[in-house]
Parts: structure tokens; C-alpha cells; sequence
């Protein structure tokens, strides 16, 4: 059986996503009785997504870059 | 989407401007999660895209463009001191993640903080806080993994780490953001 903190650090480390099914069935039965690793891979999962939309440069300014890209790439 | 390599290598104009289009977001992103100012990043990226073009005759195309292109923006950040990709051995995070369990690994401290409200304004710029503290090498893992959606085998090969090096940087990322965001969003005043 798969303690919490094999699976908090196990999952912060990426090691699931290319785990077999018997380990990932176990995740998944773990997940379903404990709340507090629940709530640790909602958190994981909502900090990459709002680190993703931070990440994001204004389509102003993109639009800029690029074209100071395209300027260097033409012949 | 990506060119064909003959293409690339016969500097189409199209082809070219396909690089630019699919890359430009993706490579600036990656500048500045190196915690670079606006101006800083966008040079560092315009160098990488620079150095592709100069050494175009040299890409095999056995990585995607965008693995590539990335290899060269953290090889110049690395040259300008920018990242060190090396983790260090010991961080204070492996001590607080250690803290939180009991000795049979159940949770003697639960995590608290935002989940689903991380997406909120506050808790975003609470978490833009937090990535800004990240230390290079733990933020760039992050940003690979994380934001660009890349695999680890690709990530690591970019920072050039090992396996298990990328993963203990991905691991203290991680539990560093959500120990940060924790304490802040449950911090006095709340």
C-alpha cells in the first residue's frame, strides 16, 4: 500500500505519468480515502495551470517579438 | 507544427517564418521564467533564434526545433551566469516536505492553501511571488515540465541533467511553490 509520502513525493517528482496500470490503480484507490493527497494534487495541478496563464506574454508584446524575429530571418 | 527539415535547411522564407511563428511565445516564456527583465529576456530569446539560424546547417532535426532552440537559450544563459542547471545536494525544502509525515508517511501535517483557487487573482499573484523565488535551475525544470508541456526525457536533455537530477528539481519546485503559497495565502491577515 502506497503511503502519503510516497505519493506526494513520487508525484512531485513526475513519477506516475508513465507508471503501469497496477500503480496507478493504487494512486487512485489512495486518492479515494485520503483527503489531505486529494488536495495535494488539486494544488499541484492548479499551480501549473495559474503558472501557465503567469507565463503568458501579452499578445501585444509577442506580436512585437516576432516581428523583430521575423526581421533577423529574412534573407 | 514544424517545417520540413529541407526546408529549414534551404532557408525558405516560409519555413523561417513558421520557426518564428511556433517558437517566438515558448522561447520568451522560457527567458523569462529565468527571472530576466522584459528586455533582458527578449534579447536572450532573439540570441537563441539568431544562433539557430547561424547553425542551421549543423541541426539534424533529431530533436523537435523547439528542443533545440530551448538547448541553445539555456547554453547562452548558462555562458551569461543566468542558470546553473546543477541542483545542490541538500535544499531546505526536502527538510519541511519531511516535516509533514508521521513515521508510517501519513500526513502529520495536511496540506492547507488555495487548490482550485490558485486560479484566483490573488492566489495567482501570490504564486507569481513564489515562482520569482524559485531557485534557476528548480525554476527552468518547472517551466520545461510544466508550462511548455515537454517530456522529461526532452527536459533533461535540454538542461542537460540526469533522470534523477531533473526529478529531484521538478520535486523541490513543486513542493517549494505549494509550501510558499501555503504559507502566504494562510499567512497572517487572512
Amino acid at each position: 500500500m502506497i503511503t502519503c509520502k510516497e505519493l506526494a513525493a513520487r508525484a512531485a517528482r513526475g513519477e506516475f505519468e508513465e507508471a503501469g496500470a497496477a500503480v496507478r490503480l493504487q494512486v487512485l484507490f489512495h486518492l479515494l480515502i485520503c483527503s489531505g493527497c486529494r488536495r495535494l494534487k488539486r494544488q499541484l495541478a492548479a499551480i501549473s495551470a495559474a503558472a501557465r496563464a503567469l507565463s503568458e506574454p501579452s499578445p501585444s508584446r509577442l506580436a512585437a517579438f516576432e516581428g523583430r524575429l521575423l526581421a533577423i530571418f529574412r534573407p | 507544427m514544424e517545417p520540413s527539415l529541407a526546408d529549414l535547411k534551404a532557408r525558405k522564407p516560409e519555413a523561417l517564418a513558421m520557426v518564428v511563428r511556433e517558437n517566438a511565445g515558448p522561447l520568451l516564456r522560457g527567458a523569462m521564467a529565468l527571472g530576466l527583465g522584459e528586455g533582458e529576456a527578449e534579447d536572450l530569446a532573439q540570441e537563441a533564434f539568431a544562433a539557430f539560424l547561424a547553425g542551421l546547417d549543423r541541426f539534424e532535426g533529431r530533436s523537435s526545433v523547439r528542443t533545440y532552440l530551448f538547448g541553445i537559450l539555456y547554453r547562452k544563459a548558462m555562458e551569461r551566469g543566468r542558470l546553473r542547471a546543477r541542483e545542490v545536494a541538500t535544499d531546505p525544502v526536502d527538510a519541511v516536505f519531511e516535516r509533514r509525515f508521521d513515521g508510517r508517511g501519513h500526513w502529520s501535517v495536511p496540506p492547507k492553501g488555495p487548490d482550485e483557487e490558485v486560479l484566483s487573482e490573488e492566489a495567482a499573484r501570490l504564486l507569481g511571488e513564489c515562482l520569482a523565488e524559485l531557485p534557476e535551475a528548480q525554476r527552468a525544470a518547472f517551466q520545461l515540465k510544466e508550462v511548455e508541456g515537454l517530456a522529461q526525457e526532452e527536459a533533461r536533455n535540454i538542461l542537460d541533467v540526469s533522470g534523477t537530477n531533473f526529478r529531484v528539481l521538478l520535486f523541490r519546485a513543486r513542493h517549494r511553490l505549494r509550501e510558499c503559497l501555503e504559507r502566504r495565502w494562510e499567512g497572517p491577515g487572512r
